[in-house]
């Protein structure tokens, strides 16, 4: 990954984390033992791991109460907040998040989404664009494999194009009409 | 380690560990406690052995295709756990469940054949059990490849199919083929038992690496 190919964490494991659409947690786990074995993979120390994992649990809205339950008594959203937390608490520079958060509310997201501390590259992969209005200052478009556009979310705005697939589609056809007839662009 | 801890937390938590012991104790009981001649106990032993085998591999095939389903298995893989070393954390608990459940399972067909003057000899008959553990252990390693490959709960199906195929099919062949399974049953007749189990083991063990490696091959080309 980035032309690393050391996964581990002196690799890119610490530098990446990843969150799909399923967190992938064992669910009879707790939130803070998922977080602890979260931090014992990236090779943080114990007590370090302890810090990190009571901000991030502030910041994903569990309470201490459903820090000590299995996952498997909060439902989806609990464990969603927790792959949130188990994603940041390497405090990773890059963050890959494939629809993530779906079983929360739209303002719980959106403020969850907002994500606190350093600055970071998130990558955030959405069949609903709409949603990710004001998390997203750049779109890109993927087909077949192949990236076929990367824009400002200022370039929709400009074309008077919604934030929606079919907006980043038509956007998408209009840039490669321009790059293809580039004397037809300037006329 | 870390994930064979994970793997048997697992097993436990979702009984499939209890499972997987209590179907090799019940092929030991029946064994045990209904009362035949010597030839009908051990192959009442070796039919409760094959479907512990059986059952071993189905839920290793329904496990490790289930951690994939439920994105455990990538959840790993993006926290620096190769995906080998995500294979052998649940090989290694599987096989372990399961050498102790064929011991519990040995120790009382051995009991079971006590009543017998055609007993077979202590060295035989422990030798053909442990030549049948590498044996549950290649099936295990066939359960792996398939989970490996295909979506719970086909893999567990396939599984089923393929293993029992393979412990059946040589049973029926003309002229016998001896899976160490078969040799349980026919222990009596055979003139070299002990020989023949260490060959069997040898297979096993080597059936065992081979589909190991290809399981691994197979866990690093798909999508977790």
């Amino acid at each position: 990954m980035a032309g690393s190919t050391d996964a581990s964490s002196a690799g890119w494991g610490r530098r990446v984390a990843y969150l799909g659409p399923d967190p992938g947690l064992y669910t009879w786990m707790t939130p803070t033992e998922a977080l602890c074995l979260a931090g014992g993979l990236l090779d943080l120390p114990a007590d370090e791991t302890a810090r990190r994992a009571s901000r991030v649990l502030a910041w994903t809205g569990i309470s201490l109460a459903a820090a000590a339950a299995p996952l498997s008594r909060g439902g989806a959203p609990l464990q969603q907040r927790t792959g949130l937390a188990a994603a940041l608490i390497g405090d990773p520079e890059v963050l890959l998040l494939d629809e993530p958060l779906r079983a929360l509310d739209e303002g719980e997201r959106s403020r969850m989404l907002k994500l606190p501390d350093r600055r970071r590259t998130v990558l955030l992969a959405s069949r609903h664009p709409a949603s990710e209005a004001g998390h997203v200052e750049q779109v890109a478009y993927l087909r077949g494999g192949r990236v076929r556009l990367i824009a400002p979310i200022a370039a929709l705005e400009r074309a008077e194009l919604p934030l929606s697939h079919r907006g980043i589609v038509a956007l998408a056809e209009m840039e490669a009409a321009l790059s293809v007839a580039p004397g037809a662009a300037t006329a | 380690m870390l994930v064979c801890r994970l793997a048997l937390r697992e097993l436990w938590i979702s009984f499939r560990l209890l499972l997987l012991l209590a179907v090799y104790v019940a092929a030991g009981t029946v064994a045990a406690v209904v009362p035949a001649p010597l030839p009908t106990t051990l192959f009442r032993l070796a039919v409760g052995l094959a479907a512990a085998g059986v059952t071993a591999a189905v839920i290793a095939a329904w496990s490790l295709s289930r951690e994939r389903a439920l994105g455990r298995a990538a959840w790993l893989a993006t926290h620096s756990i190769p995906r080998a070393t995500i294979l052998i954390g649940w090989f290694v608990p599987l096989a372990a469940v399961s050498v102790l459940g064929l011991l519990a399972a040995g120790s009382l067909g051995w009991l079971a054949t006590s009543a017998s003057s055609a007993r077979p000899g202590a060295l035989a008959f422990a030798a053909t059990v442990a030549s049948i553990a590498t044996l549950v252990m290649a099936l295990l390693a066939l359960g792996l490849l398939v989970g490996a490959l295909v979506r719970a709960p086909a893999a567990a199906l396939v599984t089923a199919l393929a293993c029992a195929l393979i412990v059946a099919v040589p049973w029926a062949a003309v002229p016998p083929v001896t899976l160490p399974i078969e040799a349980l049953a026919r222990l009596p007749e055979l003139a070299a038992p002990t020989s023949l189990a260490v060959q069997g083991a040898g297979a096993g063990l080597l059936a065992t690496a081979v589909l190991l490696i290809v399981a691994r091959g197979a866990l690093g080309r798909v999508d977790l």
